[in-house]
């Protein structure tokens, strides 16, 4: 009994540690955020890496995402409620939950773990130590850029996969389920509002924040060389994912009142 | 100019540092030889705030820099530059981005400019047509040098040498001391080095000390040192597994 009040003990000294140390990270952002003016190229350079090189991965993933939508809310709804609000029921889940959260998924195990592994090698091998004794701030130098990126390329990949996962959506549903484009275009405007699209992307921006925020965290807390990169990146994609789902409900008490 | 007094630092529990004291004069090179994992390394990014001591001062040009903020310390390292022992050259630049990476993000230097100062200052590292290359393009002694040059770029009063010949062939080693020494005399640069490669030590220091269980426990000058009576710095010199340090041998 008293080895497990201990090992819990231990564990709550660790995490609340854990999160003093996230949070001190998210102060030093906010304080040098102005080093996005300063850093446009590395900025720039994280954005392609976030979004442009994520965006093949995203349309396959949401094809997928749309089509395997449609075809399960196809089962369930069958008999029960008519076809025509297929697309209501669809589009929605799409634009409100789908889309962000799976996207962030996504990103969080390509960029996330990126950015946990680049980060972690560069402390390894001492070179956040070099730029420290150039005067130069890592956060400024490093995780500014990262964060910046995560907030601005979440909720644009977001935008293609809402597009692409809503194609997929209407092909499955012309194709294989028999409901005619009008009528999934149709029952999709019915309910739509422009406030649920918005809504979606302001979660992918906090989820993007998350992400690149996390995999910051993990890299530059990297100890034990090789070893402690890969623990280091394995971490920042369960901590992210875990944070995602999380923070999805959160948002989603704040913003969807019942 | 430089002074450390009475410093201490512990990682869980185990002493690395204890009442280590060391004072540079301005212009010379001391060097700090001693075993490896003596904290060797660890007294030299105590100079330059990369960590904090449990206790003690680092004192330089009279200010202690224990009590700096991170603003302060953000001030004093513009007057540092540093060798790491593995180089440290960001691999995502080319060589010339690494060397003018400082003066980059510190002056308002255009680009252009920065090149033509980091070539200046490959050049006087012995190193030429190597600006755009990629550090993974580099030999481990080129890359040496790269570091050196990016430890010079900002024409810094001091200089930190962690192991700055290790893991090179002779010559190699002999040609980074070569640089190093003519740095000395030509910018009169203080610098601290430490190092277990004694004829590194005996080449480019002015001063020698010994660093043992955390404290310095001897000092010679490179003239002195193969007549020492210290008998630490005799054992270490001469390489010997018995002596006053305990290689664990005796109890195998």
């Amino acid at each position: 009994m008293g080895g497990l009040v201990s090992l819990l003990g231990h564990y709550l000294v660790v995490g609340v540690h854990a999160v003093g140390r996230f949070t001190l990270l998210l102060g030093a952002v906010l304080a040098n955020w102005t080093a996005i003016f300063k850093s446009r190229g590395r900025v720039a350079e994280q954005m392609a890496f976030v979004g442009v090189t994520s965006l093949p991965l995203i349309i396959l993933t949401s094809i997928f995402v749309g089509a395997v939508t449609t075809w399960q809310t196809a089962y369930q709804i069958k008999n029960y409620v008519p076809m025509r609000y297929l697309g209501t029921a669809v589009g929605r889940a799409i634009v409100i939950e789908l889309a962000p959260v799976l996207t962030a998924l996504v990103v969080a195990g390509r960029v996330g773990a990126g950015m946990a592994a680049e980060l972690g090698s560069m402390k390894v091998t001492e070179q956040v130590d070099a730029l420290e004794t150039m005067a130069i701030n890592p956060v400024r130098f490093l995780v500014v850029p990262r964060v910046v990126a995560g907030l601005i390329m979440l909720p644009i990949l977001t935008i293609f996969a809402d597009l692409i996962a809503i194609g997929g959506a209407l092909g499955v549903s012309v194709m294989f389920l028999g409901v005619p484009q009008e009528t999934f275009i149709s029952g999709f405007k019915l309910f739509f509002k422009i406030s649920d699209l918005f809504a979606g992307l302001l979660k992918a921006s906090i989820f993007g924040l998350i992400i690149s925020l996390v995999g910051c965290y993990q890299g530059l807390g990297t100890t034990g060389g090789a070893e402690g990169v890969g623990r280091s990146t394995t971490r920042a994609v369960v901590v992210a994912s875990v944070s995602i789902l999380i923070a999805d409900y959160l948002v989603a008490v704040l913003l969807f009142r019942q | 100019m430089i002074d450390l007094i009475g410093l201490r630092k512990s990682f869980d529990g185990q002493k690395v540092l204890e009442d280590c004291s060391l004072h540079v004069e301005r212009g010379e090179t001391v060097v700090i030889i001693g075993r490896s994992g003596t904290g060797k390394s660890v007294l030299l990014k105590h100079l330059v705030g990369l960590m904090q001591p449990d206790s003690g001062q680092v004192l330089i040009n009279g200010e202690n820099t224990v009590e700096f903020n991170q603003d302060e310390w953000q001030q004093a390292r513009t007057q540092f530059g540093m060798l790491f022992q593995n180089a440290a050259l960001f691999d995502s630049m080319p060589v010339w981005d690494n060397v003018g990476l400082g003066l980059l993000e510190h002056t308002r230097l255009k680009r252009h400019e920065v090149y033509e100062i980091a070539q200046r200052k490959l050049e006087l590292v012995g190193l030429t047509d190597v600006e755009e290359k990629m550090p993974a393009q580099l030999s481990g002694g080129m890359k040496k040098r790269v570091a050196l040059a990016r430890a010079i770029a900002r024409d810094p009063e001091i200089i930190l040498y962690d192991e700055p010949t290790a893991g090179l062939d002779p010559i190699t080693g002999d040609m980074i001391n070569e640089l190093i020494v003519r740095l000395r005399d030509r910018l009169r640069i203080t610098a601290v080095a430490v190092t277990h490669d004694i004829a590194s030590a005996r080449k480019i220091g002015d001063r020698i000390y010994m660093l043992h269980d955390g404290k310095m426990v001897g000092e010679e000058t490179p003239a002195s040192l193969d007549q020492t009576d210290n008998p630490y710095i005799r054992q270490f010199i001469r390489g010997e597994a018995h002596g006053p340090i305990d290689t664990g041998l005796a109890t195998v």
